[in-house]
């Protein structure tokens, strides 16, 4: 394979860029902070470019749905390239701009649409909560016992009615989540850190090659 | 028992739904005990009247945590407003939608607290990066960072900003985000300003990313509409909608813990059925 | 921590890691890797797709290569395993992804997983194999997922990378969907509900293992040596501060703030 078309020009420009970020951060006041700023503009720019890469193929697999009349989906399609169209003509016609500009149209879609869509579909969680303390949450052996046994605490804690039913429920529901539950979940962000740190390094000895588009 | 079987989803939705909905036309005014951290929270806030100091308030606030984070905002913001001599500067970080947000939130309430624009409050210019990078620009040069408010007036021409140029100038700082960024703040600014006094608004379910940092990054935290409602007590403030909100929760939390119980019941009869059938 | 501080312990670890790999790809020693039954788990539905003649989905929710970085571009290596295995079985595929900054790595790992297995053409048809962004955000791919999962013959589920507050609607719509899900979860937000809805799951830093594991690379393996090592130096340091601090009485933010 030709070394241009291998992985070893795209590890250079990685490893050149992870190192100025690293000396922007650990030797603050060089020149590698103007460096780090391009940088940062750059992968902006690239992102909005690549946001019509996103919106070109979401504009294809809708229109595929909409031609094969996918059964439960078309009618949905259509509705999305609609709501697509109707955000590019409302962000092209109000020229400069950003959706926390008040009195302009994108923000005005933002605040009244999009911001209810999105309270709603957190909102659904709770549906989702009683189904999963009904159906998952069962006591099947030592650990799932433990869960479900934290579960009940947890829940007779955060309920105000809790601490009227009995005054140790909210003690032993706050000693279950700041003792076992924050060290269990500090080990476990640990580990994560450990698990970032590894994979850098085999990205940065070019193991890691679907950062690139490759395959191992 | 088959039907139940069958559409036990929708049976839970709809009880969900009725548990959620019954307290608005039936409220249960169940009493809620204030808690330490709570009045720790209010106490911190309370210092600080007739000081002439600012209070910092950072947030990052995506649309789908308002709805809990609403509550918690509106009751620090209120207390803040209510205080004598003592100013607010709001700084939205990362998540846009936040500004709109807490816009709507202030129009509720600078106008009956008699509350003007660019001398007793002040939203500075939205920082579109992450988290950490904007508290590490706002360590590094409070005022070089912003050039000017939320509305484009340059900060040299707001009378609220005139004693105002780094972080030290403010009494209390409130960093208000649901969850994953409170580390930011422990690790980019307290060991910059370590003497000063910082706060912490999240979510319920953010708990635990604040947990390690109550008592030594963060004097006090609020979490959750159940403190809110809590918050709401301790000053008597007019606003009840968080102390509505949590009879539903109870009885919403009640709800699962029946869920949980009936499951796990249901789970040891099938398991003794099949023990049984073997 | 001051940045000194924060640097010699990133070089010393860094080094850790480079020993580990050292002694795996220069000396030979394969080191002993437990199970995880995940990753045996995606053999096992691509083989339960194959039979019922349904398709297998690969999905990164959340895959923003700026916030969340690592964990997308392992989501990117797993997503390469899936495709290979894919390719090889011959299964119907769907690959989605919630960023378009993922989605033009995904289709480049995509492409070169069904170009390596001969299986070119079968990346050219997409009834065959689909790459997908379906909507960026928190919200937009949870919903279009679950849509996908109700409306097309998905047999098996495989989701990677950070999934955060939607895990309970993403496990949910799996169960409902009657597909077999599996989760591979480098973070710890919310992971008690994937544990609770999906069929299998590895979390944290077993996520990060499972990325070396699958390329049976020695100098990957080794990684996992290294990772091990710093784990246990991170446990004797916790216990060299609490005793300073508890024992000792002295304050250990004096080492780390100064």
């Amino acid at each position: 394979m030709a070394w241009y078309r291998s992985i070893y020009p795209l590890l250079v420009i990685a490893w050149a860029i992870v190192f100025i970020i690293l000396f922007s951060y650990y030797c603050p006041g060089t020149s590698f902070d103007i460096a780090y700023s391009i940088l940062v503009r750059w992968s902006i720019i690239m992102g909005s470019v690549v946001i019509a890469v996103g919106l070109i193929n979401i504009t294809i697999n809708s229109v595929r749905e909409v031609k094969k009349r996918a059964p439960g989906r078309w009618h949905l399609a259509i509705w999305q390239l609609l709501l697509i169209a109707i955000t590019l003509i409302s962000g092209f016609a109000q020229g400069k701009g950003s959706p926390t500009t008040p009195g302009t149209i994108i923000n005005w879609l933002f605040s009244n649409f999009y911001r209810y869509g999105d309270l709603a579909i957190f909102a659904l969680m709770g549906f989702w909560m009683l189904t999963a303390a009904f159906r998952a949450f069962r006591a099947r052996n030592l650990e799932t016992f433990l869960f479900v046994f934290g579960a009940f605490f947890t829940l007779l804690r955060n309920a105000p009615i809790g601490g009227l039913i009995w005054r140790g429920f909210p003690v032993i529901g706050q000693w279950l989540l700041s003792v076992p539950y924050i060290a269990v979940q500090r080990a476990l962000l640990i580990g994560i850190g450990v698990g970032i740190l590894t994979y850098a390094a085999r990205y940065f000895i070019g193991k890691e090659k679907a950062a690139f588009g490759r395959v191992e | 028992m088959a039907f139940a079987q069958k559409n036990i989803r929708r049976i839970i939705y709809i009880l969900c739904a009725i548990s959620l909905v019954i307290t608005f036309f039936l409220p249960l005014n169940l009493p809620i005990a204030v808690s330490d951290e709570t009045r720790k929270f209010y106490d911190t806030l309370e210092s600080l009247e007739g000081t002439g100091k600012a209070v910092l308030v950072i947030f990052t606030i995506p649309p789908a945590f308002w709805g809990e984070m609403y509550h918690t905002m509106f009751s620090a913001l209120q207390h803040i407003f209510l205080l004598k001599d003592v100013k607010l500067v709001l700084v939205p970080v990362f998540a846009a939608p936040g500004v709109g947000l807490v816009n709507s939130l202030l129009r509720e309430l600078y106008n009956p607290l008699n509350k003007t624009y660019g001398v007793d409050y002040v939203m500075l210019q939205f920082i579109p990066s992450m988290v950490g990078p904007a508290l590490a620009a706002m360590a590094d040069n409070f005022r070089a960072t912003f050039q000017t408010d939320i509305r484009g007036t340059p900060i040299d021409k707001l009378p609220i900003m005139e004693n105002i140029n780094t972080l030290d100038d403010f009494g209390v700082v409130i960093f208000a985000c649901p969850a994953k960024e409170h580390p930011s703040l422990a690790v980019v600014l307290y060991p910059r300003y370590p003497k000063m006094t910082y706060l912490a608004i999240c979510m319920a379910g953010g708990y635990m990313f604040i947990a390690p940092y109550l008592g030594n990054v963060y004097k006090a935290g609020l979490w959750g509409i159940t403190m809110a409602a809590e918050y709401q007590q301790l000053f008597g403030g007019p606003y009840t909608a968080a102390r509505q909100q949590c009879d539903g929760i109870s009885l919403y939390h009640i709800l699962g813990l029946l869920m949980l119980v009936l499951g796990n019941v249901i789970g040891f009869r099938e398991i003794v059925k099949k023990k049984g059938g073997s | 921590m001051a940045h000194e501080q924060s640097f010699a312990l990133f070089a010393v670890f860094m080094l850790m890691i480079a020993y580990g790999m050292y002694r795996t790809y220069i000396k030979g020693k394969l080191p002993h890797i437990r199970r995880l039954p995940a990753l045996e788990a995606i053999d096992e539905g691509i083989g339960r797709a194959l039979e019922t003649g349904a398709k297998v989905h690969f999905g990164v929710p959340n895959a923003d290569l700026a916030r969340y970085a690592p964990a997308t571009l392992l989501a990117l290596t797993l997503m390469g395993y899936v495709a290979k295995k894919a390719a090889k079985a011959g299964v119907p595929a769907l690959y989605t992804v919630s960023s378009p900054r993922a989605l033009v790595i995904a289709e480049a790992v995509v492409r070169e997983a069904y170009t390596s297995e001969g299986k070119l053409e079968d990346y050219e048809n997409p009834e065959k194999v689909n790459v997908r962004y379906l909507g960026m955000g928190e919200t937009a791919y949870p919903l279009a997922l679950a849509n996908l999962l109700q409306r097309e013959k998905i047999a098996t589920s495989v989701l990677s990378g950070f999934v955060g507050k939607n895990m309970l609607f993403l496990g949910e719509s799996h169960r409902e969907a009657d597909t077999f899900s599996v989760l591979i979860y480098p973070e710890v937000d919310k992971v008690e509900f994937g544990v609770a809805t999906f069929d299998y799951v590895l979390m944290a830093q077993e996520a990060y293992a499972a990325g070396a594991l699958i390329t049976k690379d020695k100098a990957q393996l080794g990684s996992i040596i290294g990772s091990d090592m710093i784990s246990w130096t991170t446990i004797a340091l916790v216990i060299v501060f609490l005793i300073i601090a508890s024992v000792l009485g002295i304050p250990t933010k004096k080492f780390l703030v100064g």
